[in-house]
């Protein structure tokens, strides 16, 4: 009914929990990050066509990393647009590794340099600047979800996004990059510039406030009763 | 976390008997896959056990699983980079700024060269000052001759201070004033052994404006000056060593201002302010530099 994408571990993954996230044993095994790696040397050498493939596989992550930080989508593509020019003139100095996590330290830095500038909160209140945009969602069109458990789904995730607001910035980036990107501790310690204990414990209570915040109100704790029970299922 | 397990099968501990509730960390990690076999094992052991810990676990994997399926959006345009973007808009000129990136290293070490070389300049600076301090204590204020050329001022030693302008006003000419007098007028018995060898030649320099023409004839004067000095031997200064100044200022015999001194210091000063506009330059280029970095 649900679809899981909670991490399984591998024994080789477990093991390197502490390892380097820019290993090239890392890049050797994921075939996305050799072409990646492909590209960028490519780009280094001045080739633009190259770069923009990689603009093109990797836009919609950089995109809604700053969507949610910015909460505004024209700001939002600006951000996305400055991300991707700054990568572009700082290829140079890229040092390899995996190229993912270093467009996202850009894009969270130009978002929060806007957000600076501008004197705004990052992720407001959801009340006064909903996304004009439609959500796509990750069950839609694949026929595994009843239309009950994704309108389940669909209204909690309203709660979710103001509870995502209340959060602190650091637990918010990280609760965000790792559950709704799919980063993993090692990407986010890159990102984020902390460290992998940092990452860990910031998510642990990052999530860990969500769930009370659900279960502190009083309807969203009767819709998170309900999923519970479903995705247990 | 793993550490805040108390028994590990590395020291012995039986997973079985294991009784403490895992914190809100481990929980986390462990629905990551961030735990260790042995620590999948003992949490899976404890929860089966558990109701709270079970109750905190789903908890938190629905919590996970609602955000895994929260929304993405997808970009209303492509964001590939073209040319016209990547050149600098008008007024824009921060484009150049980032090709100095990959010369952050070499700029480094420049930065530390200059400021080595500023503080060796500074340090030569000040000690041909001082000597030249020392050197040219010998005859009338430096400070009315420097004034007169429009440059740094000379303070004269304290014990002299009250009796220098008191032996100009008595010795110096009565055709002698304002500035233009300090380098005709400053030693009347030097003025009159100069007047000896060259004749006339000293009242149109003593008449010349204090300007332009003081800075041009007074260096030549003081020469002229010091070779009568020396030629005619004057009795005051005989029974001193020629560069004492401890000795020329406790004696308190008229002073000559000597022509070095007061042309170096300019040059000394030039090349500290212009190595110091560099090191400044280097400074913030590579402090903003530094900073860019750390963005990319």
């Amino acid at each position: 009914m649900f679809r899981r994408r909670l991490p399984q571990p591998s024994s080789s993954e477990v093991s390197s929990i502490e390892g380097d996230p820019t290993s090239p044993e890392r890049i050797v095994d994921d075939p996305s990050a050799v072409e990646d790696e492909r590209l960028v040397r490519a780009a280094q050498r001045g080739d633009l066509g190259a770069f923009n493939t990689l603009v093109v596989r990797h836009e919609r992550v950089v995109f809604n990393v700053c969507l949610r930080l910015m909460r505004n989508v024209s700001a939002a593509e600006d951000a996305t647009q400055d991300t991707f020019i700054r990568a572009w003139q700082a290829v140079g100095s890229f040092r390899g590794g995996l190229v993912r996590p270093w467009l996202l330290k850009i894009a969270t830095n130009r978002c929060y340099d806007l957000l600076r500038a501008s004197g705004r909160r990052p992720s407001g209140s959801l009340d006064a600047e909903a996304f004009e945009i439609e959500p796509i969602w990750s069950s839609q069109g694949m026929g595994d979800e009843s239309p009950d458990s994704f309108a389940l789904r669909e209204e909690l995730s309203v709660h979710l996004e103001h509870a995502l607001a209340s959060l602190p910035e650091d637990q918010r980036l990280v609760v965000m990059l790792s559950d709704i990107q799919g980063c993993d501790y090692d990407e986010i310690a890159q990102i984020t510039g902390a460290a992998l204990g940092t990452v860990k414990s910031r998510l642990s209570r990052a999530r860990a406030r969500l769930r009370q915040t659900l279960r502190d109100d009083a309807t969203a704790g009767e819709l998170f009763d309900r999923y519970r029970r479903l995705s247990d299922k | 976390m793993s550490n805040d397990f108390p028994n590990t099968p590395a020291e012995g501990g039986q997973l079985d008997g294991f009784s403490q509730h895992p914190d809100t960390e481990t929980l986390s990690a462990s629905l990551d896959g961030r735990l260790a076999a042995w620590e999948r094992e003992t949490v899976a052991m404890h929860v089966a056990s558990c109701s709270d810990c079970r109750r905190e676990l789903t908890e938190l994997r629905a919590t996970v699983l609602l955000l895994n399926d929260l929304p993405r959006y997808e970009p209303r345009r492509s964001f590939q980079v073209s040319p016209r973007q990547l050149r600098p808009a008008p007024g824009e000129s921060w484009a150049w700024f980032t090709r100095l990136l990959p010369a952050l290293p070499a700029l480094r070490t420049a930065t530390v060269a200059v400021a080595i070389l500023l503080m060796v300049v500074s340090a030569g600076d000040v000690l041909v000052h001082r000597n030249g301090d020392e050197s040219s204590d010998t005859t009338a204020p430096p400070g009315e001759v420097l004034n007169a050329l429009g440059t740094e001022t000379v303070q004269p030693a304290s014990n002299q201070q009250a009796d220098e302008p008191m032996m100009a006003e008595q010795d110096a000419p009565s055709t002698t004033s304002g500035s233009g007098a300090a380098a005709a007028g400053v030693q009347p018995d030097l003025d009159q052994a100069a007047d000896q060898q060259e004749g006339g030649q000293q009242a149109p320099m003593a008449a010349a404006p204090a300007s332009d023409n003081a800075v041009a004839t007074v260096p030549a004067s003081v020469e002229r000056i010091e070779e009568t000095r020396q030629q005619t031997e004057i009795p005051e200064a005989t029974g001193q060593s020629g560069s004492s100044a401890s000795s020329a200022r406790n004696t308190g015999p008229p002073r000559t201002v000597a022509a070095t001194p007061r042309q170096r210091p300019s040059t000394w000063r030039l090349t500290e302010v212009g190595l110091g506009l560099i090191l400044l330059w280097l400074i913030v280029t590579v402090a903003g530099l530094q900073r860019l970095r750390r963005r990319t």
